[in-house]
């Protein structure tokens, strides 16, 4: 009988046993799964993720409206600025990366791009709720959002005497920001051009609309290939741009003249800047016979363009064909000019494709 | 024969004792593996992506890959849950 009890006793503990044991790592799981239920909730990934999906769009919007009122100008209102950026995101896709340099241990920073665009950054910093399960949670995160890169930059360089005008308003020294002595133009031929112009660059950003860029009497449009850079140059007087085209067909027969057919060294140096490096260069020729002559060309059609004056100096371009003895062939003539005291001169001339 | 009797009883008591201790060890053997691998699971299958991958992480770098393909239906290394 006390036996039999014994034996009970053993099956009746060893069921407790049991049952503790399952109660205890059912518990364990329970907590282990809450535990990471809040470990989910509390990495800075899904907060962003929470944060992308609820807020982000939200914060984008009113965020717009905050920069456009800020970037307003005259020739840019708010509302057009706001409605270029709403129409520039719609549709696009936002994502976010963490931004290694920015963030710290207190307070991860994710950079918020758009299309690739870097327009925002998001700062995450800690709830002062307590934490919950040893875990710290992330308060609702802080976003700045820069719309700059959007924008474009629009700059105007003209001679400091040139008042700009853009949408029929005249840029001040606000918007000045370098001088130059030379057009970008003529960088290449820095050495040779020694008399300089005095050049403003205005520049303009960031900008979200067309705007109009108008320049004062006397000046006029370059036309160029970079969209938002606008160019004032002096205009010519027409009479006397005529007879410079004249004067550069004079040049280009001269120097046919002179390099296919060996005729008049005087007759093509007369059109250049006394001892600058193309005149010493033919003189040069003259003397060593290493220059290629007596081909016997005859000028066919000639034709100068891209005329285009600086100030302090002028380029073109002349085109022309000839008929030779080796063959008919057609050449391409880049050539500046400067002013000297006896006038327009060349001062340098290179051949293009 | 009461000697004997005796000691026969010892003998059974004995291995009684031996047999439930064995019984509660084997028992206790089995929860435990139960507890780890239900742990495991949570861990890699449970509710944060995050946690698997570190699990995953910590599991590959000891080398017990082999340890995965019981405790996900994906390929042995990569937790579920990620692409």
């Amino acid at each position: 009988m006390k036996q039999e009890k014994k034996k009970h006793g053993f099956i009746k503990g060893f069921l407790v046993y049991i049952l503790l044991m399952i109660a205890l790592i059912v518990t364990g799981w329970v907590v282990l799964w809450r535990y990471l239920e809040h470990y989910e909730a509390a990495r800075p990934v899904v907060v962003m993720e929470n944060y992308m999906t609820q807020s982000l769009e939200t914060d984008v919007d009113t965020a717009i409206t905050v920069y456009a009122v800020e970037r307003e100008t005259y020739y840019q209102s708010a509302s057009e600025i706001a409605e270029y950026l709403r129409g520039e995101l719609a549709g696009l896709e936002w994502n976010y990366e963490k931004d290694e340099e920015l963030s710290t241990e207190e307070n991860p920073v994710f950079v918020l791009r758009c299309d690739e665009v870097a327009l925002g950054h998001v700062t995450l910093t800690h709830t002062e709720d307590e934490a919950q399960m040893g875990i710290e949670q992330w308060e609702n995160p802080a976003a700045q959002f820069d719309f700059d890169p959007l924008g474009k930059a629009v700059s105007v360089i003209a001679p400091y005497e040139c008042t700009v005008l853009v949408d029929g308003v005249q840029l001040d020294d606000e918007f000045v920001t370098e001088a130059l002595g030379l057009y970008p133009q003529l960088e290449e031929y820095e050495l040779l051009i020694t008399d300089p112009c005095h050049l403003l660059v205005y520049t303009l950003e960031p900008v979200f609309t067309e705007v109009a860029v108008e320049f004062s009497e006397g000046y006029t449009v370059l036309s160029c290939d970079e969209e938002d850079v606008h160019y004032a140059v002096p205009e010519f007087d027409g009479e006397e741009a005529e007879q410079l085209l004249t004067y550069c067909e004079s040049f280009v027969q001269a120097y046919v003249d002179f390099t296919a057919n060996n005729n008049g060294l005087w007759n093509v140096q007369q059109y250049m800047v006394e001892n600058c490096d193309l005149f010493d260069e033919m003189t040069q020729a003259t003397v060593g016979l290493n220059w290629g002559h007596g081909v016997n060309a005859e000028i066919t059609m000639l034709e100068i363009k891209d005329f285009v004056y600086y100030g302090n100096a002028i380029t073109c371009n002349a085109v022309y064909s000839m008929t030779r003895d080796d063959g008919d062939r057609t050449d391409h003539m880049h050539i500046l000019l400067v002013n000297t005291e006896d006038g327009w001169r060349v001062i340098h001339r290179e051949m293009y494709e | 024969m009461e000697t004997t009797h005796h000691s026969g009883n010892k003998f059974v008591r004995a291995l009684q004792v031996t047999l439930r201790v064995l019984l509660v060890f084997v028992t206790t053997a089995a929860l435990l593996c139960a507890a780890a691998y239900g742990a495991l699971y949570i861990l890699i299958e449970g509710p944060s992506p995050g946690a698997s991958e570190i699990t995953v992480n910590i599991i590959t770098e000891q080398g017990l890959d082999w340890v995965l393909p019981y405790v996900t239906e994906g390929e042995p290394g990569v937790p579920s849950g990620t692409e």
